[in-house]
């Protein structure tokens, strides 16, 4: 399609001048795939060991797709991770959506292929999750970070405490600061953004009393909502010039633009949602850490719910650090800047998270 | 277009070398499923069984066998008058916003006239998005090709400005961005209960004839063709050549919005951003494969909804990625557009009847 002209040249008269040699190859290449046809056939897929009843799983991704080293990623990992457990007697697989209208459609298929369990990734498939899970009451279906009001007792919401992980990335960040000053550069203003930012805050806080803390929340958008990059590093570039040192960019491609302009200044800065060092490698240069949602270990414990018949029964699965479902990310570059002594920090703070003897200060308004 | 015409060894001849282009694409595909460590046999009896056999197999290739007819008939329009418009995923995007957008904010119509208003109203988000390349090349004679890539690029932020979270068609009371939901009324009607099929199915196959007849039987049709054979001859027999080139543009368009609005319409009933992924690209291929011919559209059209919609059933089972269909699809095309290949191959006697034209082009500017 990129030349019309070659296009009607070449069904003219055409190959006069090419080898035939080429082409042999090509039809012995087509008599090798029919010989093979005919002697292939059968063939076993990878069943599990007879000793329990087999489990099947299946994963709708969203048009993001698997390779989207992100939120579909980590919920493939959390499925192959149940499936590589041999107690839970697992059997998966997963389609990729090419574009919405075949979210219905996918989720169908596993339904029709008799599977036990569907687990679908983020809030694009919600509707379609829902009306599935109505119609098939048979079939448990779970939905990385989204929440229903009322859903039906098959289904469930898989969601996280940003609040602690943000708190976790402000407490390195407090100790990490040379300048005393952090920033945040944040999305709108929706309950998850704002769980990130009170942790982030009050972690930076819990380590350093004295830190000045910078930020700003997006302004609604229109379009530009959670998605526009060259707000969030002038608003980086601004906190940078009041002195902040380490900015963290919570606000999907808005944060991102935070991330660039670290880079940019050479200062540090702080990723979200997802380990950005492996999804954002732009930033990979300023990256000390990632307030992480731990999505493979949120569609592991569900499955192991489901097979378990541990199956919530209020619609919702709630992870947080004392179930291991939220944290920092590795520390990458840094490893080797940040002190043994923070990384004990570090530590310590998860450990209280996870036993309740810390609070991060979050209280719903 | 009668049985015996059909199977005049003419035309015989002519069909031969599309299926067996698609023959040695499978073929093609399979080494490279072989070269993954993969299957090629049951990759494709998944693919089979994904597209026909499994439950809802056949509808939903049905349903994905839709806009590739709109989408194929308009790019062969095209071809027919020296057009080559790769834009007709941009003009299914406006004719899905067109679409929707009579389809949700009109308010008290029955079915029976809500329905064919958002229909048209689609194509006639197509037509215009469309006019405009066709509006430039005449006057300016800038290529088509160029322009309708980019105006596709446009079509996409301007879809994502409109729908996305605050944009003036965005649905408010929804936490994911798309528009409302269409009224009731403005459902294409579901023809079997418990599937996803509905009566685009009718529209696609009343648009096949009626595009024949507009090419084969009308003065339009005439106009276009002539200036796609010969622009300079149909300049000296006093047909305005530019003003046939913004028609076939738009009308070409008008097919693309349609499919737009069908998919709006039938299936989702909603326009979420990303609407689409490909079918307008695809379906230059599909007049390709067809030979721009409107009644062998829908086999072709056919061919690409079951590899469509078997690809997913083909990956589920055999971990084959779905994307091997693009194999399939990329080296029809170069069957098709190379049929020395094909004649060598299978042997076959050089028949001298009319190389395709597939893109002849107005002698002006080439890229």
């Amino acid at each position: 399609m990129d030349d019309s002209g070659r296009l009607s040249l070449v069904t003219r008269e055409g190959g006069r001048s090419m080898r035939h040699s080429r082409f042999r190859f090509v039809s012995l290449g087509v008599v090798s795939v029919l010989l093979l046809a005919a002697c292939g056939g059968g063939g076993t897929s990878g069943s599990p060991a007879a000793s329990c009843k087999t489990f099947k799983v299946g994963l709708v991704t969203d048009v993001g797709k698997l390779s989207d080293k992100s939120f579909n990623a980590n919920a493939w990992k959390g499925v192959q991770d149940a499936q590589a457990d041999s107690s839970l007697c697992v059997q998966a697989h997963f389609i990729e959506s090419n574009q919405p209208t075949d979210y219905q459609k996918n989720i169908q298929t596993f339904v029709d292929q008799k599977y036990d369990m569907v687990v679908t990734v983020g809030f694009l498939l919600g509707d379609d999750t829902l009306a599935a899970a109505k119609a098939n009451p048979g079939v448990k279906m779970a939905i990385v970070d989204f929440a229903y009001d009322s859903p039906p007792p098959n289904l469930v919401g898989l969601v996280f405490k940003e609040d602690q992980a943000g708190f976790l990335a402000g407490a390195l960040a407090g100790l990490m600061t040379k300048s005393g000053t952090i920033a945040g550069v944040y999305g709108l203003k929706i309950p998850p953004v704002e769980k990130y930012r009170v942790g982030y805050e009050n972690g930076a806080k819990y380590t350093n009393p004295s830190v000045k803390t910078l930020g700003i929340y997006q302004p609604p958008s229109g379009a530009k909502s959670f998605n526009d990059p060259d707000w969030g590093k002038a608003r980086a570039l601004d906190f940078f010039g009041q002195g902040a040192d380490i900015v963290f960019g919570a606000g999907g491609n808005t944060g991102n633009g935070a991330l660039l302009a670290a880079v940019q200044q050479n200062k540090q800065c702080v990723g979200v949602d997802v380990d950005q060092f492996v999804s954002y490698p732009d930033a990979d240069p300023c990256l000390i850490t990632s307030a992480e949602k731990h999505i493979a270990v949120a569609v592991k414990t569900a499955i192991a719910d489901a097979v378990k018949a541990q199956w919530p029964s209020s619609g919702l699965l709630v992870f947080e650090a004392k179930n291991g479902g939220v944290g920092i990310s590795a520390y990458h570059n840094f490893d080797g800047k940040i002190s043994a002594d923070i990384k004990a920090k570090i530590q310590d703070i998860l450990k209280k998270l996870a036993d309740g003897s810390l609070q991060t200060g979050y209280t719903a308004s | 277009m009668t049985w015996r015409r059909l199977f005049r060894p003419a035309a015989v001849a002519l069909a031969a070398q599309p299926i067996l282009s698609i023959v040695c694409g499978f073929a093609v595909a399979g080494l490279a499923v072989l070269a993954s460590g993969a299957d090629p046999v049951q990759a494709f009896s998944a693919l089979f069984q994904g597209a026909f056999t499994n439950p809802r197999a056949f509808t939903e290739t049905m349903i994905a066998t839709l806009p590739y007819i709109f989408l194929g008939l308009a790019v062969a329009l095209g071809f027919k008058a020296g057009l080559f418009n790769i834009g007709a995923e941009g003009q299914f995007y406006l004719g899905a916003v067109f679409g929707v957008f009579i389809g949700y904010s009109v308010q008290g119509l029955p079915g029976i006239v809500h329905v064919p208003l958002a229909l048209l109203a689609g194509m006639l988000g197509g037509f215009l998005w469309a006019a405009i390349p066709g509006i430039i090349k005449a006057r300016t004679g800038a290529h088509e090709v160029i322009i309708t890539i980019m105006l596709n690029y446009v079509a996409f932020q301007l879809t994502d400005f409109l729908i996305n979270n605050r944009g003036p068609l965005a649905d408010k009371t929804s936490s994911a961005p798309r528009t409302p939901f269409i009224q009731h009324a403005a459902q294409l009607p579901i023809l079997i209960p418990g599937t996803r099929l509905h009566a685009g199915l009718f529209v696609a196959l009343v648009a096949i004839p009626v595009v024949w007849f507009l090419l084969s039987r009308t003065t339009v049709g005439f106009q276009i063709r002539t200036v796609g054979l010969n622009p300079s001859a149909a300049r000296a027999a006093g047909i305005s050549v530019g003003w046939t080139l913004v028609i076939t543009m738009g009308i070409s368009g008008a097919l693309a919005g349609l499919a737009g609005a069908d998919e709006v319409l039938g299936v989702s009933h909603f326009m979420p951003p990303s609407f689409s992924t490909g079918y307008g690209f695809d379906s230059i291929a599909v007049a390709l494969l067809a030979k721009s011919n409107p009644w062998a559209i829908l086999p072709a059209a056919f061919l690409f909804g079951a590899m469509r919609n078997g690809a997913t059933f083909m990956q589920l089972q055999t971990q084959v990625s779905a994307d091997l269909i693009s194999i399939v699809q990329a080296t029809v095309i170069i069957f098709i557009a190379a049929p020395a290949i094909i004649r060598w191959i299978f042997r076959l006697r050089h028949t001298p009847a009319a190389p395709v034209q597939l893109a002849k082009t107005d002698g002006g500017a080439t890229i």
